[in-house]
């Protein structure tokens, strides 16, 4: 190691020290981890400034104290004794102050030198249950893809706290009289994390991506409510009629019906923009790795470990960086449920999400438990084709056989809610309340064991069959608690009909594959909102075309009547009236039984603030959070 | 004949008795003969940890057989009474997350992992003993044909194709137990060709066919006696091994599938409500572990017993 | 001995390809498709999904692009995480297995020669009892019983106690993940303890039999010292059959720390197996088991061949063919 010229000393003496006390500091906060990947790129600088320090102690002899410290907390002892050598020359003087000053460090592990620190870097920890399928915001799939592209990248609009749709990437919109034209205006004081300006063109070629199959097939539903874009998919038409063009600053896009939740869809990850200079070149590999990846939001990601690591930094170029608090996040992909809350009683993550069976452990440790609704709602879908499943009356029996109450606290045991109809709670409504507080409880068919009964008998009859002829096919994820689920439904139809159910759980791609193949009676879904609207949850039984494979799906002209009603209502009032309305049709027929809204338990570290949960994407929205010493 | 010769002829009489020359017994020995069976069941009577082993096994093998005519019912839920610990009136062993009894379950683990463990090394026997008595005894092209393609079967590892059969088969008994067949049988099946073609050269056998014993006699006198003993201690080796197999595909979820249960489920839906809930993991690990020790004692004690020249 | 080297690669491709091909078209059979959700989805939308993982192709067409590819290095795109390929994920998850592996048998094959020498020195004495007791419990109790038991006993026990006494957050036996040497100490000692108690049950009995051969009774004529019996007579000739032990466990091993890598998150090779293969990942299903397979039979072979090269017996015998 070269000595420090004179003249460098004291900017660079200062850097230093800078750099250790604040190391310092966030070692003495317990993130020890983090403070050792700064030690090991720093290590240079701190036993530089250590020497410099040593020479100087009179001045400051603290300090000195406390940079032997973090290098004794943070280095292995082999490393410092290396070092020890490497140092120019060091006087046996300094030497044994160094032997002394560690074995002090030895003697305190709690050196109160916390309050010299200048201004710390904010580092928040946080913990996801699996690794992002992608950082391709119109590729992934999953929650966790939702998580972390929710934070890496700036969609047109943003939710706020309140969920309402604001501006992000656009500073303003107007919508068309007839709702089918939108024009945004994109801010030009964005930035893509590599210093390339954000445009409007960016969310014309991120959409355009999917209709030319470049990339997100499996979205490609998502994007058709964009004119001509079903047609240019299927390669019937050319991409240039696409109804989604860029000019200058004004991002324009028609779609083919109206949508009054439109500017919300545009919140779901299928409609980022992506810089399309950047993206070419990496082809189908745009967001597997950190180097393929590039962010116009609050944050961008600095390296990904594969199934271990994400860590994303504050982009320097988001246009609102000024607001943005945080500078750095880890995200540890950790999937084991208890480890994750191991790690956060250690302190070493801020903010964890469990089921209810941990509940006990956190609140018995005195951390405080809190939930959240996440939007996501959980029925049985009938198969409406098998004559069993088919059956209204038998539909009816089934859904006054489940005590939806005890269902929840007994099988479930976590944040969630008996159903009060198709639509979660969580899912915005109107004036200021919740869809669900808006419109009441919608579920006509609660727990009644002898309607149960009545209902079961009369579709027996108009059936023609015995309650032990009957065996009911009930499939599933298998993951938890849909297992569980299903192994309780289970065993509550077998009991209360004398009827034999086959539960099965089954593995992601068996589960698709029978589900496209329709080969179940019942199906457990949780199915998720995609864009914060009542009519992400039913806007599939709006005049359904007829399936290819000619399956009998669910057709109601009353249903229809409702919706077309909430389409083009202009009073947010009484369009999500006009839902309630369909919701109620939808529990009259009942395609779908519904049995509980998922509700999730969290907790964060008193350190962290500003966590917001939505009951939509990105369900855990760190963009407005802030770190509290 | 002298008279000197006849006086002397009076004189051995008197002081010895005359064998009668039918009734001479020159071969036989005086003490009783212990046959090979009653000689290692002494051996292993002796072995008192190889006895409390198989006293264990006994055991818990009647505790899974016999105890699911008691307990038979082990996927009725109570969602009413989900978690109760161990020592809670009528569940003595406490509930499960869906309230389902867990001594009922682990009933049913213990049947099932050990019908397991037993039908799959028996059909590996069999085959075993079919394929390798063919290879060793016809010899030539035939064996090398077959061993060359035993060879192949061994070099894949054997985990890799079992997890791939697993998925591609749907979980349940019968599958698991074909799976974990079709890579078992190459182990037992070298033991019993290089059993055969050992005895075929050894000298006893040859020895008894030069006295002119006839080839029944010589099969079930000399050449099964021999040969049992390394395979029935491979024999018993090989169950605690499958079972071993079974729980771990069942551990990771391509095994026995839930709501029937395995050591290897129970374990892993124990694992799931570590900490609070912490007997649910360990009673059936401590129950699976101690049978896999039991085994694995009865196996060294049955290769005392029945394998001498391995004695140590 | 060439002969004998290039008959043992025959018989290794043949296995690989025997392997490709079988494990290519179990995975054809699966009734699974690659997941999109509870969406109803258009027809277009699902045929381009399928065009994208070449799932419209007719299966021999398929099995041959496959073979191609394979031979290329290219073990196609993993139909889970996004467009990633699979080799990329070999590249990277592979050497944190091989790691685990390699500390796993390093800790196993060291400490098994060192007990069972030790034991079979002392044969019938305390240590000896104790060490051949420890063994046998240390096959019998299966690895992810043993790691879940360990992670929480000295993870959560045992480092909560220590915290609880020194008031400090040093996390002694972290819980998970792979960072620096301390989260590798309990993912080791479970993956190797198998290994370990089986090495060493292996040499106390061969170094028994050893014993009692008459080179060393005549090594004792001569006057030689025990310690030059032991380490130049009994060792070289116990080893040999241990050494085709130590061959077949890093099979085992590599298999075993499948449900280490689960529990302890660690990001090995072994996760993304067993994951793909519950996920119905089938292209990584099938790219992982041939890599694995590909990998052990290798392995394998270079143990067959050593094991031609250490025992000079072997080498007579097949000289002599």
């Amino acid at each position: 190691m070269p000595p420090l010229s004179e003249k460098s000393y004291t900017t660079e003496r200062r850097d230093y020290d800078e750099l250790a006390m604040l190391l310092l500091t966030v070692s003495f906060r317990g993130k020890t981890r983090n403070a050792r990947a700064g030690a090991v790129r720093g290590q240079k600088a701190q036993f530089c400034s250590v020497a410099e320090s040593a020479t100087d102690k009179k001045r400051y002899p603290h300090r000195f104290f406390a940079q032997s410290i973090i290098i004794y907390r943070h280095t292995e002892r082999r490393f410092i004794m290396k070092h020890l050598v490497n140092i120019n020359k060091p006087s046996k003087r300094f030497r044994s102050i160094l032997v002394l000053a560690l074995a002090l460090a030895l003697v305190s592990s709690s050196w109160g030198f916390a309050q010299a620190a200048s201004a710390p870097e904010k580092v928040l920890n946080i913990a996801i249950a699996s690794e992002p399928s992608t950082l391709d915001p119109n590729a992934g799939i999953g929650e966790t893809w939702m998580f972390t592209v929710g934070h890496l990248y700036e969609p047109v609009t943003r939710l706020d706290t309140s969920n309402e749709a604001v501006p992000g990437s656009a500073l303003e919109w107007t919508v068309s009289d007839d709702g089918l034209t939108y024009v945004f205006t994109i801010r030009d004081d964005n930035g893509w994390s590599n210093g390339a300006k954000a445009t409007a063109a960016d969310f014309e070629y991120g959409v355009k991506r999917i209709l030319q199959h470049k990339s997100g097939e499996n979205w490609a539903s998502l994007v058709f409510d964009i004119k001509n874009a079903a047609q240019i998919f299927a390669g019937a038409l050319p991409v240039e009629e696409a109804g989604i063009k860029a000019e200058g600053d004004k991002l324009t896009i028609t779609l083919e019906a109206p949508e009054p939740y439109f500017p919300k869809l545009l919140t779901f990850a299928p409609y980022f923009g992506v810089n399309e200079e950047f993206v070419e070149p990496t082809g189908d590999k745009y967001g597997t790795e950190a180097s393929l990846t590039l962010s116009n939001g609050p944050y961008y990601v600095e390296s990904w470990i594969h199934d271990d690591k994400l860590v994303f930094k504050k982009n320097p170029y988001y246009w609102n960086a000024a607001n943005i608090n945080i500078d750095t996040i880890n995200i540890y992909i950790i999937p084991d449920e208890n480890t994750r809350i191991n790690l956060f009683q250690n302190g070493d993550i801020d903010y964890v999400e469990f089921s209810g069976a941990k509940k006990a452990v956190l609140e018995s440790s005195g951390i405080e438990v809190k939930s959240y609704e996440n939007g996501r709602s959980v029925y049985l879908d009938a198969n409406l084709a098998n004559p069993v499943s088919g059956n209204l009356n038998i539909r009816k029996a089934l859904s006054s056989a489940i005590d939806r109450d005890i269902f929840v606290k007994g099988v479930l045991k976590d944040a969630s809610k008996p159903a009060e109809g198709i639509i979660p709670f969580g899912i915005s409504g109107a004036e200021g309340k919740s869809f669900r507080d808006f419109i009441g409880d919608t579920l006509i068919y609660e727990y009644d064991p002898e309607k149960a009964q009545e209902y079961f008998q009369a579709g027996l009859d108009e059936l023609g069959l015995e309650a032990s002829d009957i065996t009911l096919t009930l499939i599933s994820r298998n993951s938890e608690p849909y297992v569980t689920a299903n192994a309780a439904l289970q065993e509550i139809f077998q009991e209360t009909f004398g009827i034999k159910v086959s539960a099965e759980p089954l593995d992601r791609s068996s589960y698709s594959a029978r589900r496209s193949d329709y080969s179940y009676d019942f199906c457990i879904v949780s199915w998720g909102a995609d864009w914060d609207d009542a009519t992400t949850f039913i806007h599939g039984f709006y005049l359904p075309e007829v399936t290819e494979s000619g399956r009998t799906v669910y057709s109601s002209e009353t249903y229809n009547e409702f919706y077309r009603t909430a389409l083009f209502e202009k009073d947010p009032a009484l369009r999500q009236k006009a839902l309630g309305d369909a919701e109620r049709v939808l529990m009259e027929d009942l395609p779908r039984i519904p049995v509980w809204s998922e509700g999730q338990f969290y907790a964060v570290a008193d350190r962290l603030t500003g966590v917001h949960n939505r009951a939509v994407v990105p369900y855990v929205d760190i963009v407005w959070a802030d770190i509290v010493q | 004949m002298t008279n000197a010769a006849a006086e002397e002829r009076v004189a051995i009489d008197a002081d010895f008795t005359r064998v009668p020359k039918s009734a001479r017994r020159a071969e036989h020995v005086e003490r009783a003969t212990i046959s090979y069976g009653r000689d290692a069941l002494n051996r292993l009577t002796c072995n008192r940890v190889a006895l409390a082993a198989f006293g264990f096994l006994v055991l818990v093998a009647l505790f899974g057989f016999a105890g699911s005519y008691f307990l038979p019912n082990y996927t009725k839920q109570d969602l009413y009474r989900t978690f109760l610990p161990p020592g809670s009136p009528g569940r003595i062993l406490g509930t499960d997350e869906l309230g389902r009894d867990l001594l009922a379950r682990l009933i049913r683990s213990t049947k099932v992992s050990l019908s397991i463990g037993l039908i799959v090394s028996l059909i590996n026997l069999v085959i075993g003993l079919i394929y390798g008595g063919i290879s060793g005894y016809f010899g030539g092209m035939t064996d090398i044909l077959m061993m060359r393609f035993v060879e192949i079967v061994t070099s894949i590892p054997e985990m890799i194709i079992l997890l791939l059969l697993l998925t591609v088969v749907s979980n349940g008994m019968p599958t698991l137990i074909l799976a974990l067949c079709l890579t078992g049988w190459t182990g037992m099946a070298r033991l019993v060709r290089a059993q055969v073609l050992q005895l075929r050269e050894n000298e006893y056998v040859l020895a008894a066919r030069v006295l002119g014993a006839r080839r029944l006699r010589i099969i079930l006198r000399h050449m099964i006696p021999n040969a049992l003993g390394p395979i029935v201690v491979r024999f018993a080796m090989s169950i605690p091994g499958v079972i071993f197999a079974e729980s771990f595909l069942s551990y990771i979820g391509l095994g026995i599938a839930i709501p029937d249960a395995s050591w290897g489920n129970l374990a892993q839906l124990g694992s799931n409500q570590f900490p609070n809930y912490i007997w649910l993991f360990f009673i059936p690990a401590i129950l699976f572990s101690l049978t896999m020790l039991a085994f694995n004692l009865l196996g060294d004690g049955l290769r005392d017993a029945l394998d001498p020249k391995q004695r140590r | 001995m060439l002969n004998y080297v290039l008959k043992r690669i025959g018989i290794s491709l043949l296995t690989v390809f025997f392997i490709t091909t079988l494990t290519y078209f179990l995975m054809y059979s699966l009734p699974g498709k690659p997941f999109l959700g509870d969406r109803d989805l258009p027809a277009s939308v699902i045929a381009a999904v399928n065009s994208k993982y070449g799932l419209d192709l007719p299966m021999h067409l398929r099995y041959l692009k496959y073979l191609s590819n394979v031979i290329k290095g290219d073990f196609g795109t993993s139909t889970v995480y996004t467009n990633r390929d699979i080799t990329s994920i070999i590249v990277q998850a592979f050497p944190v297995s091989a790691s685990l592996g390699l500390r796993a048998l390093v800790f196993g094959v060291i400490g098994g020669l060192l007990f069972g020498i030790y034991s079979a020195l002392h044969h019938n004495k305390l240590g000896d009892r104790l060490s051949t007791v420890a063994a046998i419990i240390g096959v019998s109790i299966p690895s992810f019983i043993l790691g879940t038991m360990l992670q929480y006993l000295l993870g959560v026990k045992f480092s909560g106690w220590i915290k609880v006494m020194f008031n400090t957050k040093y996390q002694l036996f972290p819980l998970a993940r792979w960072e620096s040497f301390r989260y590798t100490l309990i993912p080791t000692f479970v993956l190797g303890l198998g290994s370990l108690a089986s090495v060493m049950r292996m040499m106390r009995s061969s170094m028994l039999d050893v014993v009692n051969q008459d080179y060393i009774k005549t090594a004792k004529a001569k006057g030689l010292s025990s310690n030059e019996i032991t380490w130049k007579h009994m060792l070289r000739n116990a080893i040999t059959p241990v050494y085709t032990v130590i061959g077949g466990m890093v099979g085992v091993v590599v298999t075993g720390s499948f449900v280490i890598e689960n529990i302890f998150s660690i990001p090995g090779l072994g996760k993304y197996f067993v994951n793909s293969v519950t996920s119905n990942d089938y292209s990584m299903t099938i790219g992982l088991t041939l890599f694995f397979s590909i990998f052990i039979v290798f392995v394998n072979l270079i143990v067959d061949l050593g094991y031609g090269l250490i025992d000079p017996r072997v080498r007579l015998e097949r000289k002599a063919r």
